[in-house]
């Protein structure tokens, strides 16, 4: 087992190296660079461009400046900000939290009603409430999330019931602790239920039809016939049995939790990198692009690795020797 | 009094297609002790029958009619705790395919152990001990130390010891083995074979086996059914049916396997398919395929006669004549 996850964790590498140099050389293909914005202002004198240019190291050739990046990275520094003036790992850090945090509170929400309603849609198969969860999971998986996003917001400023954005009230500095927790968690609803419903819908689908799967199976007859409660034939050996599709998709979540809330980030202005990223990648912000761009591989990487590592756990049958 | 008895038992399937009378008047019984095979093709009834008996037909199948006498008890009058108790307690069931029988995920050990739990409310330590014994019990070689491994560590012949292990655990009256020997490879099925016949010795249990194989069944078995279409053709002392069937289906069944008819000869096959069990045959289920079928058979549908001893068919113009 540890060789495996040794001999993964080495072969990403190569992998993360592949991913950033196909991404580095995308962005070089369009044209212009970080500065040539202000190079349409008059006020700033074109040598003036010219010597940023080489402050930056932009005037160096692509291979040159992927190299000094990568030689960066690997002295754990992702590079400068040009638009921020800031390390870019710092800015990511900031951000970072702020979507982790909503991609977690969404991810618990949605796992959390998810695999219950699943299942009692797979054991009361062609019910009411069967058909009931599947009419609204069509509807959760057919509705875009930004459109479900301008729903939210519309509906809090409709009602004013909600925050219509953001992460912290105005007057957050100056709140005891007990209210600033107590105001994060009120802006931290929508979003989660943006972003919830959408995962939940298929999520619930995937419950339901793995379940419905190892419900048939001969092994929770041959269970039934030693006698078993409905329980334990559900739970133990049906359920048992339907949760390995469900790692692997967890660990594509786990992949997904930073960049997966870009679109409910910038439509409910909640400060994540997803509109970072977006606001660097139209600003050619190239260094902040790359950093991003590592750490959710990286997510990626590691979400599958855990997967993987978790299925061991699961089923007996998969060994990684 | 009969350990099992089966009366008039009919289960029917609503599909989409229509209804499926998987299941039309089937009467069953079981001294203790003795062993019954019940024969018959594919579709034909005999497992629904058996998983009628452990009550675990699954919609959209439901036993419509009949009554099961177990111990003179009626199970499908039981409460579903009641049911539990039987299943797995007074009777036992083995499985056709090892291969997907026993669930991948919990350890071989801990499914015998759960059936002991549930049935002699002992300590799980208790239970483990006792899944071995039974393990060892079927012969399964280094038990202790195998009981720990998972089911796709064992063979299939292995597997299928496990699941009789399983299925014996709790020393049951009556042991259902729903074809237990198909998925096997020929040197295994006679090892599983005598295994079940052993084991009927050792703890005086009666045993219903279904089978398609009737050499399986000339093997085994006391008694016999021979099924078609959800109903009993005929049925009483298995050496006496197959030295001497008198219904023409059994007569046709035996003559299309090797071993059985004369040697040298061609083998016989039986015209024609099963019928579908959604429409109504009129008349006699097998007449259309009945090579000695009468203008009235596909008209007047045969009562189930006694014939001699214990020996009874449902067929107005048997082989064997006026008893």
């Amino acid at each position: 087992m540890y060789r495996f996850i040794i001999r993964r964790v080495l072969s990403a590498i190569p992998l993360l190296i592949a991913i950033t140099l196909v991404s580095f050389a995308i962005m070089q293909m369009a044209p212009g660079d970080f500065l040539t914005q202000m190079s349409l202002n008059p006020q700033i004198s074109p040598q003036l461009i010219e010597k940023l240019r080489v402050t930056y190291g932009l005037d160096q050739p692509v291979h040159i400046r992927y190299l000094r990046w990568l030689w960066g990275v690997v002295r754990l520094d992702f590079g400068y900000s040009f638009a921020y003036h800031m390390p870019v790992i710092k800015l990511i850090a900031q951000r970072a939290a702020a979507t982790l945090l909503l991609g977690l509170s969404s991810t618990i929400f949605a796992w959390g009603i998810a695999v219950p309603l699943g299942i009692l849609a797979a054991v009361h198969r062609n019910s009411w409430i069967d058909r009931l969860t599947s009419i609204l999971a069509f509807m959760g998986i057919s509705v875009p999330t930004a459109f479900l996003a301008l729903l939210a917001v519309f509906a809090a400023a409709r009602t004013g019931w909600l925050p219509i954005g953001g992460m912290h009230h105005m007057s957050y500095e100056f709140m005891a602790p007990w209210q600033q927790f107590l105001d994060l968690l009120r802006h931290l609803i929508l979003p989660t239920l943006v972003l919830g419903i959408g995962m939940l819908a298929g999520l619930m689908r995937q419950v339901r039809s793995n379940l419905l799967e190892t419900l048939r199976s001969d092994y929770v007859t041959a269970a039934r016939a030693k006698g078993v409660s409905e329980r334990v034939a559900v739970y133990r050996h049906a359920f048992g049995n339907a949760i390995n599709p469900l790692i692997t998709i967890f660990g594509y979540y786990i992949g997904d939790l930073l960049s997966g809330a870009a679109l409910v980030e910038i439509v409910m202005a909640w400060p994540g990198l997803g509109r970072l990223m977006l606001d660097a990648l139209s600003g050619k912000d190239i260094y902040l692009v790359m950093g991003s761009l590592v750490i959710s591989s990286i997510m990626l990487i590691g979400g599958n690795l855990l997967a993987d590592i978790l299925l061991a756990y699961s089923d007996p049958r998969i060994r990684y020797d | 009094m009969s350990l099992l008895h089966i009366n008039g038992l009919q289960v029917h399937f609503q599909t989409e297609a229509g209804l499926v009378r998987a299941v039309d008047g089937v009467d069953l019984e079981l001294e203790s002790g003795r062993t019954l095979g019940i024969v018959g093709e594919s579709g034909c009834g005999k497992s629904v029958t058996m998983l009628s008996v452990m009550r675990l037909i699954q919609p959209p199948g439901r036993i419509m009619a009949g009554s099961i006498l177990f111990e003179g008890r009626d199970l499908l009058a039981l409460s579903r705790e009641e049911m539990r108790q039987v299943r797995g307690g007074g009777i036992g069931m083995v499985f056709q395919d090892p291969m997907t029988s026993l669930n991948p995920v919990l350890s071989v050990g801990e499914q015998i152990a759960e059936a002991i739990e549930i049935h002699k409310r002992t300590s799980r330590r208790r239970a483990w001990s006792m899944a071995v014994e039974a393990m060892e019990r079927v012969s399964i070689p280094d038990a202790a130390d195998r009981a720990g491994d998972y089911p796709h560590q064992f063979s299939g012949g292995m597997r299928q010891r496990i699941m009789i292990a399983m299925a014996i655990a709790c020393k049951p009256r009556l042991l259902i083995a729903d074809e237990p020997t198909t998925a096997l490879d020929v040197t295994v099925q006679a090892q599983i074979l005598n295994l079940l016949r052993d084991l009927q010795a050792e703890n005086k249990m009666s045993i219903i086996v279904i089978t398609h194989d009737l050499r399986v069944a000339a093997q085994l078995c006391h008694d016999l059914a021979v099924f078609y279409a959800g109903r009993v053709m005929e049925r009483g002392n298995a050496e006496q049916i197959l030295s001497n069937p008198g219904h023409p289906y059994t007569i046709a069944l035996r003559n299309s396997i090797p071993g059985f008819s004369s040697s040298g000869e061609r083998l016989q096959t039986i015209g024609g398919n099963p019928p579908n069990l959604i429409d109504k045959i009129s008349g006699c289920v097998f007449h259309p395929r009945c090579p000695t079928a009468h203008s009235s058979c596909s008209d007047l549908s045969p009562v189930e006669r006694f014939v001699s001893d214990g020996r009874s068919l449902a067929c107005d113009y048997h082989a064997l004549g006026e008893m």
